[in-house]
């Protein structure tokens, strides 16, 4: 319905503008027409040579002017968009008869990528009479590829058309940009290790307990309220007493994911150039979200944020999955106004996974992991301050030394969090979780990964 | 205007490069028919100056300020009316005329599709070739001038435009006309 809209505002803006001439045809019918009085005033007859030409083209511009009703429209493609992939805007034109070429430009805005490089085109519209004219539209293709999450704006364009030697122009007309929702590419992320304490009766880990499943566990003698189909008639034959096979239990985790949107470290440059630690969350909240909802776990978002603290309740699948992406695409980098310790309960059931993901500098964000800890669940802190986080160059001398300082307080703050059962894992893409998680299914205390 | 032509197309700065190369061809034909040599203000500099201007801004009224001063001043620096020079003149003034208008209506970065040079060059001859017929004209009357006078001229140079729009419309017309 939005996408209607978009496209019939767009059409009407274009039908208000004519053909007009242009500087080239005014000049070629002024210098045409002085031409020869000059030349008659002078006695010059080579005048007539020098302005035939120009009366020529003049002429023929005159006769060819062009019929149509030109009309514009933006489409700027899919309403969300995954950052890094290839995107194309078209800029659609119809009534071109008469027309020569026609053109478009694409304005520059943040964190789109232009094709061509500054983004305008130029296309032939006599070479297909049939396009332009009537219902089918002449399409000028625009490369506009989004290169970082969030919400981008695509345009605005400015449309033209010409007709033959530039003497009479369409345009340009402005047509309006579109907003358009950018994903975050979460990237290749996998994890060979289990999720440690599934709960729940569906899902793709196996349990420790017997129950609905597809994993065989043993034959046992049948009881009440066993399912026929689960009879083994061989081993009942034989031993004159019905058996069942008993299969492990198919559970899921449920994996809580807190974003810390609180700071942004580092000056973010698009998707495989430098990354902010907000990037680098985002990213990495995208490809666990991704991974875990694809094997059944059931997945939260909470983004804590001193814009706006959202939150998405634990659910799985793939329609799931996109919510989470699309929760992320929208965080904002604020501060906390106000951080209470004893109202930061997240209502997590006990056996949930936190993985929070953060640059683990904010006071609020150590001391949320701590108590979750505290609290008997499994945290792992991904650290999202990794050495490719290029700090802004920073002219205060001074400013640089508490920063440095700070990293150091830093350092001795993870040490005290990974005290408190807290396992401390720098963001390294795929694999990333590998070990730690191995080592929360086995039930050991979480221990330092760095 | 110059910041544009930082994102500008090679297309682009070869059509503004054309401008000012046809201003220094007839800066140059000036300065060697006049007699004035490379320094005269009017025959070089001027030209010089507006020439740049129009390539620099050729959606403008300066290219139109710069033609004018082309056409016009030529019959003050060229001394014969039957002089060959005046069709290469007429050559210039084409050459800049359709590269400014080429270059006003298209955005300064695109790349103009393939071909559309090619065809204008095309176009562009044809349109040579009847100043080049008119000039045939010119000498021919230059060597016996009919009576009449430059009227006639005048009237005859109209009739071959009037021709010429004709047969365009004809090529042009309906299709279900034909």
């Amino acid at each position: 319905m939005e996408h209607t809209r978009e496209q019939s505002r767009s059409a009407g803006e274009g039908a208000q503008v004519r053909w007009r001439i242009t500087h080239a045809h005014l000049r070629a019918v002024v210098l045409a027409g002085l031409g020869p009085l000059a030349g008659l005033l002078l006695g010059r007859p080579d005048l007539l040579v020098i302005i035939a030409p120009l009366a020529l083209i003049a002429a023929v511009s005159a006769a060819g002017r062009p019929t149509g009703s030109p009309r514009a429209r933006f489409n700027a493609g899919a309403a969300t968009l995954t950052e890094g992939a290839e995107h194309t805007a078209a800029v659609d034109m119809t009534g071109l008869q008469g027309a020569e070429t026609a053109s478009a430009t694409l304005a520059s805005t943040p964190w789109i990528a232009r094709r061509p490089l500054h983004g305008a085109r130029t296309v032939r519209a006599d070479s297909r009479p049939e396009a332009g004219e009537g219902t089918r539209p002449l399409r000028l293709s625009l490369g506009a590829s989004p290169t970082r999450w969030g919400r981008r704006t695509i345009g605005p364009v400015r449309a033209a058309a010409a007709s033959a030697w530039g003497a009479h122009v369409w345009g340009p007309v402005t047509l309006p940009d579109r907003q358009r929702l950018v994903l975050p590419a979460g990237g290749a992320f996998d994890t060979s290790a289990a999720a440690p304490h599934p709960r729940g009766l569906v899902g793709q880990h196996r349990s420790a307990r017997p129950g609905e499943g597809s994993e065989f566990s043993s034959l046992r003698a049948f009881q009440w309220g066993d399912r026929l189909k689960r009879i083994h008639w061989p081993r009942s034959t034989r031993s004159s007493q019905l058996h069942v096979t008993a299969t492990y239990a198919d559970q899921d985790t449920h994996v809580a994911l807190i974003l810390d949107a609180q700071a942004e470290l580092g000056i973010p440059d698009g998707v495989g150039a430098g990354a902010s630690s907000l990037d680098h969350a985002v990213r990495a909240g995208a490809a666990i979200a991704e991974h875990f909802t694809r094997q059944g776990d059931r997945v939260s978002l909470h983004t804590v944020s001193g814009a706006q603290t959202r939150r998405l309740p634990a659910g799985t699948g793939r329609r799931h999955a996109g919510r989470i992406l699309q929760l992320l695409a929208q965080t904002e980098s604020a501060a906390e106004h106000r951080v209470d310790p004893e109202r930061m309960r997240l209502l997590l059931p006990p056996g949930t996974l936190v993985v929070m993901l953060s640059p683990l500098v904010s006071a609020g964000m150590l001391t949320r992991a701590a108590m979750l800890a505290r609290r008997g669940l499994s945290v792992i802190a991904v650290d999202v301050l990794t050495e490719d986080v290029q700090a802004a160059e920073e002219p205060d001398p001074v400013a640089e030394a508490a920063w440095r300082i700070r990293l150091l307080e830093r350092e001795d703050e993870l040490i005290q969090l990974q005290r408190h059962g807290v396992a401390v894992v720098p963001w390294r893409g795929p694999g990333s979780l590998d070990a730690v998680l191995r080592q929360m299914a086995r039930r050991g205390r979480p221990g330092v990964q760095r | 205007m110059i910041s544009e032509l930082r994102h500008a197309s090679a297309e682009q700065l070869g059509l503004r490069i054309a401008v000012l190369a046809a201003f220094l061809g007839w800066a140059g034909l000036a300065a060697a028919v006049s007699g004035r040599g490379p320094t005269d203000i009017w025959a070089v500099g001027i030209p010089l100056v507006m020439g740049l201007l129009a390539a620099l801004k050729p959606g403008g009224l300066l290219p139109l300020a710069g033609l004018g001063y082309l056409i016009l001043g030529w019959p003050v620096l060229s001394p014969d009316p039957a002089s060959a020079a005046a069709l290469v003149v007429a050559g210039l003034v084409l050459i800049a005329h359709t590269c400014c208008a080429l270059a006003a209506v298209f955005p300064v970065a695109a790349a103009l599709p393939a071909g559309l040079l090619r065809h204008y060059g095309i176009r562009a001859a044809v349109v040579f070739a009847a100043a080049g017929l008119l000039w045939c004209l010119v000498r021919l009357f230059q060597a016996a001038p009919p009576p009449g006078g430059a009227a006639l001229l005048l009237l005859a140079v109209l009739m071959v435009l009037a021709g010429l729009l004709l047969h365009h419309r004809w090529i042009r017309r309906p299709a279900a006309a034909q």
